[in-house]
């Protein structure tokens, strides 16, 4: 870009974008429980597209200064390339879903996926931010700016957690009718086998999950926000469970018929540590099919009477 | 994935004089209740498989929600 007549370019705003924004990127790569990624393939990937994601970021007000307006047209195609990383995600996941014991469920990879592409837009807005004051203002400036868009990006980006809207306690295990699996008043499955039975009772621990408000009553209608709860916790607390052990798998139900969006897990955990599984509960994301339902929104008021809603839920 | 698209694969019962024919799963007969567990324990580490008890004698086993 540049040369000839035309402005300078502004390489300090460049970089310092490039820079704020491959920063956004390395700081939001984070291995977590999800344990996704967690291979040096799968930061280099990352960071890569970071890297890329920052210069398009980066080059674009330099671009519009510098009246380079091919430039900046092209940056906005390059940015549609972004779309791209939600499907890869979504089709990793997928992939490997069939060989996890405890799926994660549509949801739960919709939303990791998700926040895979959502992230790229991340270091790609933090690198904008950061280089358009560099080019107004000074490089002192671009880099604190970028620093603080980091920072509320990431602040605003992250989710709501089931801890928020739920709240998790222990429950019994018991069985019902000799076979119907119970955690208090809620029916989990009929586990058939004595064998199981006996093993249900012995090492199985049962969590209720209730809702701290009318929006808590809504998540866990979701089917694939219970998979993500069972999926997490079995992924932090471990699971004694196999191929040929399906009653053995843990699982998340509503209290019916009572239908007051209560739930229970029933679990086997590795390790019998009770406090450690309702943090795990806890620290579930809210699945973002789970927010817009309904009966969280105006027009359907259950809490008539108890409290009000607050209106519908903006996803 | 959903429940309510559960199938019931196979059926065994120590009730010989209930069991109708025409049916899509196969039936195993076991002479007790502690054979018939057997047999449905067997089944059920061999083919992946829930097993339900109707405690009548019957058991049977059915597709594990997940599996598709």
């Amino acid at each position: 870009m540049g040369g000839g007549s035309k402005p300078p370019v502004h390489w300090h705003a460049i970089v310092i974008g490039m820079i704020v924004g491959t920063l956004s990127r390395l700081l939001t790569l984070r291995s977590d429980y999800r344990q996704y990624p967690s291979t040096p393939a799968g930061y280099v990937s990352a960071l890569a597209l970071g890297l890329i994601a920052s210069f398009i970021g980066a080059e674009f007000v330099p671009a519009l200064v510098g009246k380079e307006y091919t430039a900046a047209t092209f940056l906005t195609v390059a940015a549609t390339q972004f779309r791209d990383v939600r499907k890869m995600e979504r089709e990793t996941l997928k992939n490997i879903e069939g060989s996890t014991l405890v799926e994660r469920g549509p949801g739960y990879i919709e939303g990791i996926a998700k926040v895979f592409e959502e992230r790229n837009y991340l270091a790609m807005g933090t690198a904008l931010v950061g280089s358009t004051v560099e080019v107004y203002f000074h490089l002192i400036w671009g880099a604190i700016a970028g620093l603080v868009a980091l920072g509320a990006l990431v602040l605003l980006a992250s989710g709501r957690r089931v801890g928020q809207v739920m709240v998790a306690r222990v429950g019994k295990i018991w069985f019902k009718e000799q076979s119907l699996l119970m955690v208090d008043d809620c029916m989990m499955m009929e586990v058939g086998l004595r064998e199981s039975q006996e093993k249900w009772l012995k090492e199985g621990v049962g969590i209720m999950i209730e809702p701290r408000n009318a929006k808590g009553q809504a998540v866990l209608w979701d089917y694939s926000q219970r998979q993500a709860i069972a999926h997490d916790v079995a992924a932090i607390c471990g699971v004694q469970t196999d191929v040929g052990y399906p009653e053995l798998t843990p699982l998340v139900r509503m209290t019916m018929p009572r239908g007051d969006g209560t739930a229970a897990l029933a679990i086997i955990p590795v390790q019998r540590d009770v406090d450690a599984l309702i943090h795990a509960v806890h620290n579930v994301p809210v699945l973002e099919t789970a927010k817009g339902h309904p009966i969280t929104g105006k027009f359907f008021d259950r809490q008539r009477g108890r409290e009000r809603s607050g209106g519908g839920e903006a996803s | 994935m959903m429940a309510g698209s559960l199938t019931v694969t196979a059926i065994v019962t120590s009730r010989r004089d209930g069991i109708l024919y025409g049916g899509a799963a196969p039936v195993f007969y076991g002479k007790d209740h502690d054979e018939v567990e057997r047999i449905a324990l067997w089944l059920s580490r061999i083919t992946n498989m829930d097993v339900h008890d109707l405690h009548d004698g019957t058991m049977f086993l059915s597709l594990p929600k997940g599996s598709h």
